[in-house]
């Protein structure tokens, strides 16, 4: 499958308002960190960490919601970084984001009916208003709400059928690539299951590449293909969804698979739970070498001085890790 | 159209208890205003007063100037259609308070106006642009602000002249800084919220999103405050008055009745009593609709 984006060495950086009246440079949040990745056509690539890890900041840095500090997004050939507005624009019709939050996604004062047609206003104003009712129509129809609630307000509907709706926002132009940013996360367990599905189906029938971002390690590995773990901004690890479930390399993501519950307790093995020590720490004022080294449980000096590379451990497979071999499964 | 629940039974649908007509969240804060007695009633009384400003003086037997050496000083009462009594002059007091709400009125409407529509496009755009501009456009609020209004009113008139249009340029180019400041605060709130990225993210311009997103979103507060901001520029236009920096004689307002009206009060307190209680009455009738709206429109601030 050929990639349909490409990021290379993305970093999205904040200044954060200097305190005080004298204090003359604002200190910089360094949220992303050089972060690459390739996504390819009608694949879903699952973004997991912490909360505060950069994961929403690496979305919107790739779709130029936030610009980046460094590094480049390609998309068809062009890097979206150094766009203007109005060339960023047409890629907009192509690049489409779902928020978590599906009521405060919605403008509270326009009609799902007004919602959903907004983008074809925008990137198709050549079709007519029957044509655009028609897609809209068919669109609503598709992510399961009934075309009758066009003209009702977003206040009327459930968080599920809110999602949906986004859903139908972000789709209903064709996109290529959706960045879902923790699309599920403030929803009940039954609808995330419904919403996941929706969006598995739709992916299937309309090919489009997802960049799915969620702090919820189950769901990531039933939605993706392949896997990125983050941690204060940097990626620690990457890799097909199996080899990665299967037999993770880094230290964090250790840590992090051993953390996800089991649905029967008694099948839980005790030797394999990794628990980690202490806090995140501030990405204002980050760890030197390894970010991770303050809370890994196999640091070594080396770990201070050097911070480590994205190394294949297997095909696909990178490990930002010194001791990674220590780490291969006995 | 029947309201049944959505496709999926696991979902619940909100819209299935409001049965056909879409519930948007106007038709809804109506629906909480119109519950609300005191409100109602206000608006009632407040439309009898304007009602009658306009109508009283085209019919009454008196007309605003008509004097009289005959009839000086009338206590009120139904004699001679003198029901308010008169003033120093002989003239009839009723004509002349209804004439002065018209004034008021006007004056409190139009100013408002003014300042909406300074201070929502200002305020919209200042924080909407954020950054150096924001900064730039809020400090020469600032600046503005720092001037005294009587200040600024007597240079005007002293520049200009006595002129009833000054007194509307002069109470809307001070009462706008609030409005801006108002609409500033509420388009920094509406900005964060995810509807606005993502209306980025489909690739709206600015002013599309300014328009369709910021704008209605910022309107709950500026209409409650501008029900809050009609009386306060009735107050202001009265006090000119009765400074002598607002209405001029024969034109009267009930600020300048009042102001007449307080140097007789031992003699004649009718003078005062009138336009004192019509002035009151309807600030409290805008301050009751302004709760009101208030409450319909934000229920979770209660």
């Amino acid at each position: 499958m050929s990639s349909v984006l490409t990021v290379e060495h993305l970093s999205v950086h904040y200044e954060v308002p200097a305190g005080g009246l004298f204090r003359r440079h604002p200190l910089t949040l360094k949220a992303v960190n050089d972060v690459s990745f390739e996504l390819r056509a009608g694949e879903t690539l699952g973004i997991v960490g912490e909360t505060g890890c950069g994961k929403s900041s690496l979305g919107k840095g790739v779709l130029q919601l936030v610009r980046p500090a460094a590094g480049r997004v390609l998309w068809e050939g062009r890097d979206l970084c150094t766009l203007s507005p109005a060339e960023l624009k047409a890629c907009r019709k192509d690049l489409q984001i779902i928020f978590q939050d599906p009521l405060s996604s919605l403008n509270p004062r326009m009609t799902i009916g007004e919602i959903v047609a907004e983008p074809l206003e925008v990137h198709r104003p050549e079709l007519g208003r029957d044509e655009r009712r028609r897609r809209v129509d068919a669109m609503l129809d598709r992510v399961g709400l009934r075309p009758e609630m066009q003209s009702r307000y977003p206040n009327e509907f459930s968080g599920g059928q809110c999602q949906r709706i986004s859903i139908a926002r972000a789709m209903i132009c064709e996109p290529k690539v959706i960045v879902c940013d923790e699309p599920v996360s403030s929803l009940d367990v039954s609808i995330q299951a419904q919403i996941c599905n929706l969006l598995r189906d739709l992916q299937r029938d309309t090919g489009v590449a997802l960049l799915f971002i969620s702090h919820d390690l189950s769901i990531v590995r039933y939605m993706s293909h392949r896997v990125l773990v983050m941690y204060l901004g940097r990626a620690m690890e990457t890799g097909p969804r199996l080899s990665f479930f299967g037999a993770p390399r880094h230290p964090y993501s250790q840590a992090l698979i051993s953390a996800v519950p089991v649905p029967d307790p008694d099948q839980a093995d005790p030797s394999r739970s990794l628990v980690l020590d202490g806090e995140l720490p501030s990405p204002m004022d980050p760890p030197s070498g390894c970010v991770f080294r303050t809370r890994c449980p196999l640091a070594v000096p080396v770990c201070i001085t050097q911070e480590p590379a994205l190394v294949d451990v297997a095909p696909g497979h990178g490990v930002a890790c010194h001791r990674r071999q220590d780490t291969a499964p006995a | 159209m029947s309201a049944g629940p959505g496709l999926l039974g696991s979902e619940t649908l909100a819209a299935a208890a409001g049965g056909g007509v879409p519930r948007s969240l106007w038709r809804q804060a109506a629906r909480r205003f119109r519950r609300n007695r005191a409100a109602m009633a206000s608006i009632v009384i407040l439309a009898l007063i304007a009602l009658s400003s306009i109508l009283v003086p085209m019919f009454w037997p008196h007309g605003i100037e008509d004097a009289s050496w005959e009839n000086i000083l009338v206590p009120p009462g139904a004699a001679g259609w003198h029901w308010f009594g008169t003033d120093a002059n002989g003239r009839d007091l009723l004509v002349r308070t209804f004439y002065g709400g018209r004034i008021s009125l006007t004056i409190g409407l139009l100013t408002t106006v003014v300042a909406l529509l300074i201070g929502v496009t200002y305020g919209a755009v200042a924080g909407f642009a954020g950054g150096r501009t924001d900064g730039f456009m809020m400090r020469f609020v600032d600046v503005l602000y720092s001037l005294p209004l009587i200040f600024f009113i007597i240079i005007l008139v002293t520049v200009f002249g006595r002129n009833i249009f000054l007194v509307f340029i002069a109470i809307g180019a001070v009462e706008w800084l609030t409005m801006s400041r108002i609409v500033r605060g509420q388009t920094l709130t509406v900005k964060a919220k995810e509807y606005v990225e993502s209306a980025v993210a489909i690739g709206l311009s600015r002013s599309a999103i300014l328009r369709r997103y910021i704008i209605p979103n910022v309107l709950g507060p500026v209409i409650v405050y501008v029900t809050l901001l009609i009386p306060t520029n009735i107050i202001v236009e009265s006090y000119l008055s009765f400074l002598g920096l607002g209405v001029q004689e024969p034109l009267t307002s009930w600020g300048l009745l009042i102001s007449q009206g307080a140097g007789q009060l031992d003699s004649a307190p009718w003078l005062i009593f009138f336009p004192a209680t019509f002035l009151a009455v309807t600030m409290f009738c805008f301050n009751f609709i302004g709760d009101g709206l208030r409450d319909a429109l934000d229920p979770r601030d209660r």
